[in-house]
C-alpha cells in the first residue's frame, strides 16, 4: 500500500531564485525503511518539509505539484493533524525540546492535542518504554547528553502515534558510537511499531545496510531511487556527492579479485558473514 | 552557572517544598497584604519572624540571604529617606529612627514574602499553578521557555566570547566605552543565533501540535491534600488576626505606652 505520494513536486523559497525541488517524484510503500540522502544543499530537508506541510505552509514560496500522505494534502491540512500521520525529528536535539523534565517534554504534543489525561499518562510511559529512557524520566533536558535528548525528541514524536518517522540528520550532532547507537534504536522501534521510516542521514556507512531503498536528492532532483545494494554495486556513488560505506569499496575490489567473493556488502556484519562463507569453502 | 542556583528544577523534599504552589502563592499573598496594610514595627517583626520559619524549615536560608544582601543598598535608600522625611517633620531622633526601622524591615518582609515562593517551588510547578489561575497557555509557555533557553543562551554567550577572543577581541580591558563598543562583535552573532533558534523552535513547536486544541490538557495536576488545607487553614486565621488588628485599631504601637513614646500618631 502507498502512503506517501509525490508527483511533479517543484518549490522555490520566498527570496531565492533557485528552485529547491524540480519535479520531484517519489512513492513510498507502507513499512518501508527509506534513506535519503546526497550532497547538503542539495534538497533533501525540503523534502521532508514537504511531506508534513511545513511547506508550503511555515516557509512560503512557490509551491506546484501534488504530495499525498496517508490521503492527505499536506499543503492544505493543518499541520498538527499532519503530524499525528507523520512525525518529524530534526537536527538539534537541543531546540526540540520545550519543557523542564523529559516526562513533560514527551507529553507537551499530547497536552497540545487535548488528550485526556489517563491516555497522556498511559502514551508517555509507551513512549519512554519504547526509546530505553524511563530513568530519565526527572531529569531537565540541560542534563542530558546529546544521545539522550534526541532520544527524547524521537520519543515525544512518537508518543503522538504517528505512521510515518521522517528524520532530518538526527545523528548529525552526536558522535560516531552514539550515532550507531541511535540508527540502531531507531531500526528496532521502527520494526516493532511497523513505521514507515524516512531517514536523511550522512552517516551512509551506518544506515546502507538497514534502509530498504535509497534515495538520492541532488540539486533539487532525485537523482537515484532504487535499493541501496544496487546503488553501491553498480553506481559510483561519490560522483553522486555520496560517501559509500568503507566495507563496500573492499568488497567491490574483492570482488573483482576474487572469483568465489558473492556479493557487494554494506555493513560490517556482512562483510564478516562473506567472509566466513569463503573460508568454509577453502 | 552560579546565576542559575537560584532556580530549582527538582522539587525539594521539605514540608515547605511539598506544599501546594497554590498554597504557597496564598500564603505570600497574604504576608505581603498584612505588610502593606500595616506599618507597626511589633506586627512586621512577627511577619518577619513568621517568613524566616517557613524559611529555615524549608532549608533554603542561604539562598534567602543572598536575596536579601542583594537588596541591602535599597534597604538602606528606604532607612534614609524615611528617617530625613520623618525628621523634618518632627526633629526627634528616636521616632525617625524608629519609622526607618520599621520601613527597611517591612521592605524586608514584602522581598521574603515572594522568595518564600519562589526558593521553594520548581518552575513546573510555577507554570502549573499559572494554568490553574486560567493565564492563557501561551504566556506560561513563555515563561517555561524562558527558564528553559536561559542556560543555553548563557553557554552560547560563552562560545561566541570564546570564538571572538581567540580572533583578539579585548572585552576586559580599555575604557569603559571601549569594552562597551567591543561587546557589539559578541552581542550580534548572538543575536543571529537567536532569531535562528527561534525558527527551528517555531518549527518543532508546529510539528508538536502546539496550539491544536482550545482545551489544552495537562499530565500533572495539582492537588490539595489535608497538609495543604491545614496549612492553609493556620495562614487564613492569623490573616484574618491580623486585618481584625489593623479594622479595630488595636495595633501594638496604639495600645502599648512604652512604643507610643516612640511611635507617635
Amino acid at each position: 500500500m502507498t502512503i506517501i505520494q509525490v508527483r511533479d513536486l517543484s518549490f522555490t523559497y520566498a527570496g531565492s531564485s533557485k528552485p529547491a525541488l524540480k519535479n520531484v517524484n517519489i512513492s513510498v510503500e507502507k513499512g518501508e525503511f527509506v534513506l535519503v540522502v546526497g550532497p547538503s544543499g542539495g534538497g533533501k530537508s525540503t523534502l521532508l518539509r514537504c511531506l508534513n506541510g511545513l511547506i508550503p505552509q511555515f516557509y512560503e514560496g512557490e509551491y506546484s505539484g501534488k504530495v499525498v500522505v496517508d490521503g492527505l494534502e499536506p499543503d492544505k491540512t493543518p499541520t498538527y493533524m499532519m503530524s499525528q500521520v507523520i512525525g518529524m525529528v530534526f537536527q538539534n536535539p537541543q531546540n526540540q525540546l520545550f519543557a523542564l523534565s523529559v516526562e513533560a517534554d514527551i507529553a507537551f504534543p499530547l497536552e497540545n492535542l487535548g488528550l485526556p489525561r489517563d491516555e497522556i499518562i498511559q502514551r508517555v510511559e509507551e513512549a519512554m518504554e519504547l526509546l530505553n529512557i524511563t530513568h530519565l524520566r526527572d531529569r531537565s533536558p540541560f542534563e542530558l547528553s546529546g544521545g539522550q535528548q534526541q532520544r527524547v525528541a524521537i520519543a515525544s514524536v512518537l508518543a503522538i502515534k504517528p505512521k510515518i518517522l521522517a528524520m532530518d540528520e538526527p545523528t548529525s550532532f552526536l558522535d560516531p558510537l552514539t550515532a550507531a547507537q541511535l540508527l540502531s534504536i531507531i531500526d528496532d522501534v521502527r520494526k516493532r511499531l511497523q513505521l514507515t521510516v524516512l531517514l536523511v542521514e550522512h552517516r551512509v556507512e551506518l544506515a546502507a545496510a538497514k534502509a530498504d531503498r535509497i534515495v538520492v536528492v541532488s540539486d533539487g532532483c532525485v537523482v537515484f531511487d532504487g535499493s541501496p545494494r544496487d546503488f553501491f554495486e553498480f553506481y559510483d556513488s561519490h560522483l553522486y556527492g555520496v560517501s559509500s560505506p568503507k566495507v563496500t569499496s573492499l568488497s567491490k575490489r574483492l570482488k573483482t579479485h576474487l572469483e568465489k567473493w558473492n556479493r557487494v556488502c554494506l555493513s560490517a556484519e556482512e562483510f564478516e558473514a562473506e567472509v566466513r562463507s569463503l573460508v568454509s569453502h577453502l | 552557572m552560579s546565576l542559575f542556583e537560584g532556580l530549582r528544577f527538582r522539587p525539594g523534599t521539605t514540608f515547605v517544598h511539598r506544599l501546594d504552589p497554590r498554597v504557597k502563592l496564598a500564603t505570600s499573598t497574604m504576608v505581603l497584604i498584612t505588610a502593606v496594610i500595616h506599618i507597626d514595627i511589633v506586627i512586621i517583626l512577627f511577619l518577619l519572624m513568621l517568613e524566616s520559619l517557613v524559611i529555615l524549615s524549608a532549608k533554603v536560608q542561604n539562598l534567602w540571604i543572598k536575596t536579601i544582601r542583594g537588596a541591602l543598598p535599597l534597604v538602606a535608600i528606604v532607612f534614609a529617606i524615611t528617617f530625613f522625611s520623618q525628621y523634618s517633620r518632627e526633629p526627634v531622633i528616636s521616632t525617625g529612627l524608629g519609622y526607618a526601622l520599621t520601613y527597611s524591615l517591612r521592605l524586608l518582609v514584602f522581598l521574603s514574602s515572594f522568595s518564600l515562593f519562589f526558593l521553594t517551588t520548581t518552575p513546573d510547578e510555577i507554570a502549573l499553578t499559572l494554568q490553574q489561575l486560567r493565564v492563557p497557555y501561551e504566556y506560561t509557555f513563555a515563561f517555561v521557555s524562558a527558564i528553559r533557553f536561559t542556560p543555553v543562551m548563557a553557554e552560547e554567550l560563552q562560545v561566541v566570547l570564546d570564538a571572538q577572543r581567540a580572533r583578539g577581541l579585548e572585552v576586559d580591558k580599555g575604557p569603559f566605552t571601549k569594552r562597551l563598543r567591543n561587546l557589539i562583535p559578541v552581542l550580534v552573532p548572538l543575536l543571529v543565533n537567536v532569531i535562528r533558534r527561534s525558527y527551528e523552535l517555531a518549527e518543532a513547536m508546529e510539528v508538536k501540535c502546539f496550539g491544536a486544541s482550545r482545551k489544552r490538557t495537562s499530565l500533572k495536576q495539582l492537588n490539595m491534600r489535608r497538609k495543604d488545607i491545614f496549612f492553609l487553614v493556620v495562614v487564613l486565621i492569623l490573616f484574618s488576626v491580623g486585618v481584625s488588628v489593623k479594622l479595630l485599631g488595636l495595633e501594638p504601637v496604639k495600645t502599648l505606652p512604652l512604643l507610643g513614646q516612640f511611635f507617635p500618631d
